[in-house]
């Protein structure tokens, strides 16, 4: 993805985003790069490699960080290329899917994964919403909780109805470009060909994160990747997440569960 | 050709055959398969030849090895000359393609004429785990279409990671008049259209097995295909992997009226109040997978409490159960009357604690296979132990299957199994707990293992007790087992294990490796100490091209190759391609990277008699 696409792009070509800080990469739960704690990590995801047994390897680890470092470098100019969902730790080329789990493992099928699944999961479509969600309709004893739980998964601030918030169930933060304000969820596409946000039914991913997001500005749907949030304050132009209720009319389509259950 | 033909008739009768093959070019692979001995123009017509001695000797053996049933054997055979070579492809009548692509369909059917049964294998296992992505092939269609035409008379197909669509489905139902078998494992492409149109043509299907595979719906009703008038052949109908609500009510006549079945596994949208109507009017069930085992959702159906106990009571021949996919334990004690007589338990879908499990298990003496999910714990596992002194395998499923679960089973219970059931001979378990002290006390205790898959879902997890990789553990496992044959590995791994692994074990042929070793020596070793090595499956280890490279003198004897996030190069795997002409080399794009530099992400390997395939996805290129 390069930025010579032709797309319409709000950002400055001097990248705001800074390609390292949205890579993941394998450390210790919770720490950033620069060794900070990172706000909503997730605690007790698993390990960084070094605190394994220490292993002699060798010339070879410093040679993978070698071309860590120079890949990186040398992508930071692409502004256009959403974070690349595979990372490269210091030994190996492990993917890692956004909930940081090492993709196909443990070694267990899918569809004995997904029969492990409880819960009653519903895809929930808001008009104007660019992709859908999924709620665990046995979480919640009426249905004036469960209408709560809706408004609060698809907000609306006034000139965004091209792109409205989505805020993350279970708290997770969308990685955000500090320079401009953009922030990056995950998303996929589902068997039924619906767009929905990664993460909503706990322990489970996208099975394959593609790389090729958002053709133009409008509600096309990437097979998955990641999208970009634009948020607009009321004079139109890009500003901060805030969250911000809106008395405003919702129509809620609620689709079957047994469609829903499956990723 | 018709039913008769397995036997070769009489020498009298051959005269034509005979006049045929006294050209004597004799070579396999180009025998047709119009060379089968028919009733020819008429006896009158036929000049009476006396048959040459190599054509007796070629009738003899084709009488004898008509008997031969192990493709091994027949393998053996087929090479000891070009006439035992072709008398064998003519007997063989069992074809089995270990992967699809080693050979084609039509060179396959060309070679061998009289086949009754084919089982073909396609996709790497690893893309089970979702490693690579989908479509990367292995497609029946070709299959189909080449079998429609060579073998008319074709009764069984067993297909595991192919590819299948409904037309395929299509075409087999109209090709095979006497099709009886369809068992299709793990694989995807089709619906409950191909389920239809299978039911309702196949008029003498005695056996539909889908196992593990993914259904479409199409919201067709596959069940109500069967014919409905007269009795059917049906001995086994498994579908409990059918992921969409069936016709109940024709169910309940399918089986009402098919007097042979034997095998009912039923999926999770049958009720326990339907499995009751079911097993009441098929008591002579020796296979049962219970569907759900839980009530019926929604509004009562005013449906009055069965008595289970005695339904299942009555079933005296029941061997095998299954199911639970949605278990109420409530209803668990209604299996006690068959537990006594069970050879195998599947309660690998059941979330059940321990004191679920003990009420059930204590009982089955008889028990020798037992699938079950981890959340019976260690004690759970003991109450195994103390009860199936006759377990021969054992499989135990992660409830939670995340690196970071809590693994409710550890060392303790593979101590216990390993105590209790000396007979052991394949073994898969998940933890996260795992000691080298259990692993090595369960080589010696169950000398008769064969299959050994432990997997440590922490990567690279040290022996949580002596800080120590898990090597010994391993090292044990293939210097006490002298009978092993597969071998999986987990948990923290030097290269002395697959040190371990190339002394010792010679006798395995799969093996299944992960996040482990320190350098190309671990795969050196291997490849260099086990001679039976046949299918080597590797991801996220630093093995680079000079590991590959050790392997040249035994590649063209392994079924295949896959190493995914390694450390290869494109040179590397060209180099080998190069030197080994009858190798296809597939390099697997994984679609999520954008690679600018010039790892590989998967290579896949395999001898193949044709040369790269013509069906390969754009995300495959296949180096030569």
């Amino acid at each position: 993805m390069s930025p010579e696409n032709g797309r319409h792009l709000l950002e400055s070509d001097a990248t705001g985003l800074n390609f390292k800080e949205t890579e993941l990469s394998l450390r210790m739960p919770g720490e950033t790069r620069s060794g900070a704690i990172e706000v909503g990590a997730k605690a007790g995801m698993k390990r960084g490699f070094s605190q394994t047994v220490d292993l002699n390897l060798g010339r070879s680890n410093d040679e993978c960080h070698e071309k860590v470092r120079q890949k990186s470098e040398s992508d930071g100019l692409d502004v256009a290329k959403p974070p690349a969902a595979k990372i490269i730790p210091e030994n190996f080329s492990t993917h890692i899917d956004f909930q940081g789990a090492a993709s196909g493992w443990p070694p267990v099928r899918a569809f004995r994964k997904n029969v492990m699944k409880s819960g009653k999961f519903v895809k929930v479509a808001a008009d104007g919403a660019p992709y859908l969600r999924k709620v665990d309709l046995e979480m919640y004893n009426s249905y004036q909780q469960l209408l709560s739980v809706l408004e609060n998964l698809f907000v609306l601030l006034p000139y965004s109805y091209v792109f409205p918030i989505c805020n993350c169930l279970n708290e997770k933060e969308p990685i955000t470009d500090t320079a401009n304000g953009l922030e990056y969820v995950p998303t996929y596409e589902d068997k039924d060909g619906d767009w929905m946000l990664v993460g909503d039914v706990l322990g489970t991913g996208p099975v394959h994160v593609r790389d090729n997001y958002g053709q133009e500005e409008g509600l096309t749907c990437p097979t998955m990747g990641w999208i970009r949030h634009f948020f607009y304050n009321e004079e139109g132009s890009p500003t901060t997440y805030h969250n911000k209720w809106i008395e405003t009319e919702r129509f809620f389509r609620i689709s079957t569960i047994k469609e829903a259950v499956k990723l | 050709m018709s039913e008769d033909d397995d036997r070769s008739p009489p020498l009298d009768l051959r005269g034509a055959d005979i006049a045929e093959s006294s050209n004597k070019t004799r070579n396999c692979s180009g025998v047709s398969g119009s060379g089968v001995p028919g009733p020819g123009p008429g006896p009158s017509s036929m000049e009476f030849q006396a048959p040459y001695p190599d054509q007796v000797l070629e009738n003899v053996l084709e009488n004898v090895l008509q008997f031969l049933s192990s493709r091994r054997d027949r393998n053996a055979a087929s090479l000891v000359c070009k006439s035992w070579c072709r008398v064998e492809a003519l007997t063989r009548s069992e074809l089995f393609i270990g992967n699809c692509y080693s050979v084609s369909p039509r060179r396959a059917t060309v070679r061998f004429a009289r086949v009754r049964s084919v089982a073909i294998k396609g996709r790497p296992r690893f893309a089970d785990f979702n490693l690579m992505p989908p479509d990367w092939g292995a497609h029946f269609a070709p299959w189909v279409a080449a079998m429609a035409s060579a073998y008319p008379w074709l009764e069984k197909v067993y297909l595991k990671r192919m590819s299948v669509t409904d037309d395929d489905l299509a075409v087999l139902a109209e090709s095979f008049p006497s099709f009886k078998e369809l068992v299709l494992v793990c694989c995807d492409g089709f619906g409950t259209s191909g389920l239809a149109i299978v039911a309702s043509k196949c008029r003498q299907l005695r056996v539909l097995d889908l196992i593990e595979s993914e259904v479409a719906d199409d919201d067709m009703d596959w069940i109500a295909c069967f014919p409905e008038n007269g009795t059917t052949c049906l001995e086994s109908l498994i579908f409990d992997c059918v992921e969409c609500p069936i016709n109940f009510e024709a169910l309940e006549r399918l089986v009402a009226r098919s007097p042979s079945l034997k095998k009912l596994r039923l999926n999770r949208f049958v009720s326990i109040g339907q499995l009751y109507r079911l097993v009441v009017r098929s008591p002579q069930l020796t296979h049962l997978g219970t569907g759900s085992f839980s009530a019926a959702e929604g509004p009562a159906q005013g449906e009055p409490e069965h008595d289970y106990l005695s339904a299942f009571a009555a079933c005296k021949s029941l061997v095998c159960l299954s199911g639970f996919r949605e278990i109420l334990p409530d209803y668990l004690p209604a299996i006690r009357p068959v537990c006594a007589n069970l050879t195998s338990l599947n309660f690998s879908y059941a979330n059940i604690n321990a004191e679920q499990l003990k009420s059930v298990v204590l009982h089955c003496h008889k028990l020798q296979s037992f699938w079950v999910l981890d959340s019976i714990c260690d004690e759970g596992l003991q109450a195994v132990a103390s009860t199936c002194k006759d377990l021969r395998e054992l499989r135990v499923f992660p409830f939670d299957a995340r690196e970071d679960s809590e693994g409710p089973v550890s060392e303790v219970g593979l101590q216990a199994i390993s105590e209790g059931c000396r007979k052991l001979q394949s073994i898969l378990y998940f933890c996260q707990h795992m000691t080298n002290a259990a692993v090595v006390a369960m080589s010696q205790n169950c000398p008769e293992l064969e299959v050994f898959r432990l997997c440590i879902m922490g990567r690279h997890r040290p022996d949580p007790v002596t800080g120590q990789p898990m090597d010994e553990g391993f090292g044990a496992i293939v210097r006490n087992c002298k009978m092993l044959t597969r071998l999986a590995v987990s948990g923290l791994l030097t290269d002395r294990a697959f040190g371990y692994i190339g002394k010792y074990g010679k006798l395995v042929r799969t093996l299944s490796v992960a996040f482990a070793g320190d350098s190309d020596m671990g795969l050196k070793y291997v490849l260099e100490g086990c001679p039976r090595l046949q299918k080597l499956e590797i991801r996220d280890s630093p093995f680079g091209d000079a590991a590959l490279r050790s392997g040249l003198h035994h590649y063209y004897n392994m079924r295949f190759l896959w190493m995914s996030s390694c450390r290869l190069s494109p040179q590397g795997c060209q180099g080998i391609a190069r030197e080994l002409p009858r190798l296809v080399v597939e390099v697997i794009r994984d679609e999520v990277a954008e690679h600018k530099d010039d790892a590989v992400d998967i290579l896949y390997m395999y001898r193949s008699l044709e040369g790269p395939r013509d069906d390969a996805p754009r995300f495959v290129t296949i180096l030569q």
